[in-house]
C-alpha cells in the first residue's frame, strides 16, 4: 500500500493584519484605503553586523523559523541532515535582494556590487543557506508563481515523497517587502480596490512519509494529505469534480470534504477586508488547520485547501484532519 | 498509474540564432567570437563580452511569427511589454508548439513551467519609480513568475502554471516540475523551458566575482579562465506518450528521469558528492546504468572550480564502468543563459542524441586530461548508446541531472 504524507508541523510568522478594522490604521504603512503590513525585523537588525556576512533578512528568519519547526516535529538537527530532507521556498515576489543589486548598480556603479551580495542575490539564496547550515542534501528549489508559489512549493515538496526522492520535507512560503520591491508594493496602493491588504509573511510546513513519522512515534493525530492537483479559476463543473476526486485520496468519497477553505486571494472578490499573503496565503490555511482545526468539533474532517492567481492558475490540496481534543 | 513522458517539440532563441535548425548549425560550426552586449554599456566592467542576443532581431521575429502562427494556435494579442519580458520564451514556445503540432484545442489542457535568473520587470520598474514614474505600464510583469504568466496568456493555457528561480539550476527545477505533471496525469502536456534576457546586475555580478573569461569561454580547457554570459530562450512541449501517440505526433526523444539534490557545502563552490548523488537519483529512476550513458551534455561553465568538481563527479558515477561516455559542455557556443542554461542544453542533448554524434567543442583548443573524451577537434564524436544525460549546477550548491533515450529502433 502506499505511504502517506502527513503534515508533522507547522510554524508562521505574519505581519500584524489578518482581518482589518474598518479604519485600517493598524498596518505598517497606509496608502488611502491601501494596507501594506510588515514583519518586525529587529531581531535580525541587532544581530545583522554578526551576521550580515551568511545572512539576508530572509535567510535569517528561515533559519530562526526552522529550529521552531523542528521543536514542533520533535526533530533535531541530526536527524534532518543529510539527503532524505529536502527543502522548498514559494513566493510572489521572491527575494528583494536581487532587484536591490540592480539599484545598486545603478547607484553606485561597478563598484557597489560586491561578491558577497552577488552570491545572496538569488532567489533560491534563503534555502540554500538554510540547507548548507542544517546540512540538508535533499532537493531544493525556489518557486515564484505568483500568488500560488507556496501550494506549488507543496505540490513539489509532496512529489518528491512520493515518488520516493527524499523522506521529509520542509516547505516554506514567504513574502519580503524590502525595497525595491516593498516601493512596488506601496505604489500599487494608488489602484487597489478599497480596503485591500498585503502583507509580509512566513510560514512553515513540515511534510513527511508517514512510515518514517511513525518510526520515531510521531504520526499520530497528524493531517495526511489526500491529494494534490492543480486547477484554474473558472473551471466548469467537470473540471471541479476531477479535483475533488484528485485530492480526496483512495479511501474517501468525494463527497466526505466536508469544508472548503481558500486562499485569501479567492475572497478578495467579495469585498472581505482579509489581508492577503500572496505566495505564503495557501501554507497558512494548512498551518492554521494543524494547530487549530474547527474548534469543538472532534472526529475526522477532510479539509481542501487551496491558492488561486490573479492570473488564472490555482493548486488544492486535500488535507486529512483528525481532531482528537475538543479544543486547541 | 505513472506516464512515459516524451519531448514532441522544442524551440530556441539564443545569440543570433532564431530556431532549432540554425541552433543545432550553431553547435556544429561552433562559436562566433563573442561581443559587446548592446543593452548596456559593458565598457566599464573588466569582462566586457557576452553571447548576447539582439532583442530587436528577437522582437522582429516574434513579430513575423505571431502573423504567421498566430491565428493557427489561437495566440491571444501580444503586447510591446510582454515581448520585452517574454519575448525570447514566447518565440521560442511558438516554434516548439508548431513542431509538436498542438491545436489551440490541445493547448487548453496544457501548462507550463518556466525557469528564469531573475525574471520578470523588477529592474525596469525600479528605474521607472527612482525616476519618478509610477505608471501601472510595468506592474503587472514585475514578479519573477511573470513570463509564465505571459504564455500562459498568450496560448491560452489552462493546466498547471509554475515558474522557478534557482540560479542556475533553475531550468532543471522547471523540467522537474513538468515531467511530474506530465508523469502523474495532471497534465496531458506541458511547455516547459527558460527565458532569461542578459542583465547588467548579473554582468556585473560574475565580474565582481572574477568568475568571467575576457576572451571566450573555454570549457574543460587547461587555460580557461571563466564563463561567458549568454541569453536567450528554450522551450521543450513535453507530453504523455500515449497522448502523444493517439494524436499521430512522433516523439523526438522519452525523457527518462530527472534527479535533483543539494551539496550543503557552499555558496559558489560546488562539491563533487552532490552532482554524482543527482546523477545516481537520475540513473535509478530511470532504471539504468551508467554505461547506457553515451552523452553526457556537462554544466561546463569553464571556471576552474565548476569544470574540477564536475570532472570528479563525472568519475564517481561513470569511472567503474566498461565503457564511458562522451562528456562535453555546450556553453563554449552559447554562453551560459543562467537560468535558462538547463533548458537550452536540454535541447542541445536531445539534438545531440538524434544526431548520434556530440557537439564539437570549438572554443576548447587544449583540452585538460580528463578520464573522457571530449569532442575537440580530431576527437571522433560519435555516441555509442541511445541514452544521454544533461546537467545543470547552481548556486547554494544545487545539482540536477536529466536523463533522454531514444529507443533501440522505432519510430522516433
Amino acid at each position: 500500500m502506499k505511504d502517506s504524507v502527513i503534515v508533522s508541523a507547522a510554524c508562521a510568522d505574519v505581519a500584524p493584519g489578518g482581518p482589518l478594522p474598518a479604519t485600517g490604521q493598524t498596518a505598517g504603512a497606509t496608502f488611502g484605503s491601501f494596507n501594506v503590513n510588515f514583519l518586525d525585523h529587529s531581531e535580525f537588525e541587532t544581530h545583522r553586523k554578526a551576521e550580515r556576512g551568511r545572512h539576508t533578512k530572509v535567510s535569517y528568519r528561515l533559519c530562526q523559523m526552522v529550529d521552531r519547526l523542528l521543536a514542533d516535529a520533535g526533530l533535531t538537527r541530526d536527524q534532518i541532515s543529510g539527503p532524505s530532507t529536502a527543502l522548498i521556498s514559494g513566493s510572489n515576489y521572491g527575494c528583494s535582494q536581487v532587484f536591490e543589486m540592480h539599484r545598486r548598480l545603478r547607484k553606485h556603479g561597478p563598484r557597489g556590487i560586491d561578491a558577497v551580495r552577488f552570491a545572496q542575490a538569488t532567489h533560491n539564496y534563503p534555502v540554500s543557506a538554510c540547507a548548507i547550515e542544517y546540512g540538508l542534501m535533499g532537493p531544493c528549489l525556489a518557486v515564484v508563481s505568483t500568488e500560488t508559489a507556496g501550494m506549488d512549493a507543496l505540490h513539489c515538496a509532496y512529489d518528491w515523497i512520493t515518488d520516493e526522492r527524499c523522506d521529509r520535507a520542509i516547505v516554506v512560503g514567504f513574502e519580503d517587502f524590502s525595497s525595491p520591491t516593498g516601493e512596488h508594493v506601496c505604489a500599487r496602493a494608488k489602484d487597489a480596490p478599497a480596503g485591500h491588504a498585503v502583507s509580509e509573511a512566513m510560514v512553515m510546513v513540515m511534510l513527511e512519509r508517514q512510515s518514517t513519522a511513525q518510526a520515531r512515534g510521531a504520526a499520530d493525530g497528524k493531517p495526511v494529505i489526500t491529494g494534490i492537483t492543480t486547477t484554474y479559476s473558472g473551471a466548469d463543473a467537470a473540471e471541479a469534480e476531477r479535483v475533488r476526486s484528485k485530492i480526496a485520496g483512495d479511501a474517501l468519497d468525494t463527497d466526505k470534504i466536508s469544508s472548503l477553505t481558500t486562499h485569501r486571494m479567492g475572497q478578495r472578490a467579495v469585498g472581505t477586508k482579509d489581508t492577503d499573503y500572496l505566495g505564503a496565503g495557501g501554507l497558512l490555511e494548512i498551518a492554521h488547520l494543524l494547530n487549530s482545526p474547527n474548534k469543538g468539533q472532534q472526529g475526522q474532517q477532510h479539509w481542501q485547501v487551496g491558492a488561486l492567481s490573479q492570473g488564472g492558475s490555482g493548486v488544492m490540496a486535500g488535507i486529512k484532519v483528525t481532531q482528537l481534543e475538543p479544543a486547541l | 498509474m505513472t506516464r512515459s513522458v516524451v519531448v514532441t517539440g522544442m524551440g530556441v532563441v539564443t545569440r543570433n540564432v532564431i530556431g532549432t535548425r540554425a541552433f543545432d548549425q550553431l553547435l556544429a560550426d561552433g562559436s562566433p567570437a563573442p561581443g559587446r552586449p548592446s543593452q548596456f554599456d559593458s565598457g566599464r566592467f573588466r569582462a566586457k563580452n557576452a553571447y548576447a542576443t539582439d532583442p530587436s532581431a528577437a522582437n522582429t521575429a516574434l513579430r513575423e511569427a505571431l502573423l504567421r502562427k498566430g491565428k493557427d494556435l489561437g495566440l491571444g494579442n501580444v503586447t510591446e511589454t510582454d515581448m520585452n519580458c517574454a519575448g525570447y520564451g514566447l518565440l521560442a514556445a511558438i516554434e516548439a508548439v508548431e513542431q509538436a503540432g498542438l491545436t489551440p484545442e490541445m493547448l487548453k489542457s496544457a501548462g507550463c513551467s518556466i525557469a528564469t535568473t531573475s525574471g520578470g520587470m523588477m529592474d525596469r520598474y525600479t528605474d521607472a519609480l527612482d525616476e519618478g514614474d509610477h505608471s501601472a505600464q510595468f506592474q503587472e510583469l514585475v514578479t519573477p513568475g511573470s513570463a509564465a504568466l505571459v504564455l500562459r496568456r498568450i496560448f491560452g493555457l489552462h493546466g498547471p502554471l509554475s515558474s522557478f528561480s534557482c540560479a542556475c539550476a533553475s531550468s532543471l527545477g522547471a523540467v522537474s516540475y513538468a515531467f511530474m505533471r506530465v508523469r502523474n496525469g495532471d497534465a496531458p502536456v506541458m511547455l516547459v523551458g527558460g527565458n532569461d534576457r542578459i542583465r547588467e546586475a548579473d554582468f556585473a555580478g560574475f565580474n565582481a566575482l572574477r568568475a568571467m573569461d575576457r576572451d571566450r569561454c573555454r570549457p574543460f580547457d587547461v587555460d580557461r579562465r571563466g564563463m561567458i554570459i549568454g541569453d536567450g530562450g528554450a522551450i521543450l512541449v513535453i507530453e504523455d506518450e500515449e497522448h502523444a501517440r493517439a494524436r499521430g505526433a512522433v516523439p523526438l526523444a522519452r525523457m527518462a528521469s530527472v534527479a535533483l539534490s543539494t551539496d550543503s557545502h557552499h555558496i559558489t563552490c560546488p562539491k563533487p558528492d552532490g552532482l554524482s548523488r543527482a546523477m545516481e537519483q537520475a540513473l535509478e529512476r530511470a532504471e539504468m546504468k551508467p554505461d547506457v550513458v553515451g552523452y553526457v551534455n556537462c554544466h561546463g561553465t569553464g571556471t576552474q572550480i565548476n569544470d574540477e568538481a564536475e570532472a570528479i563527479a563525472l568519475e564517481a558515477v561513470f569511472g567503474g564502468g566498461a565503457t564511458r561516455p562522451i562528456v562535453s559542455s555546450t556553453k563554449g557556443t552559447t554562453g551560459h543563459l543562467l537560468g535558462s542554461a538547463g533548458a537550452i542544453e536540454a535541447i542541445a542533448t536531445v539534438l545531440a542524441l538524434r544526431a548520434g554524434e556530440a557537439p564539437k567543442m570549438t572554443s576548447t583548443i587544449n583540452p585538460e586530461d580528463i578520464p573522457f573524451t571530449l569532442p575537440v577537434e580530431g576527437e571522433d564524436r560519435t555516441i555509442r548508446t541511445n541514452v544521454a544525460m544533461s546537467n545543470s549546477l547552481g548556486f547554494g550548491g544545487l545539482n540536477g541531472s536529466l536523463i533522454f533515450q531514444l529507443p533501440e529502433t522505432g519510430d522516433f
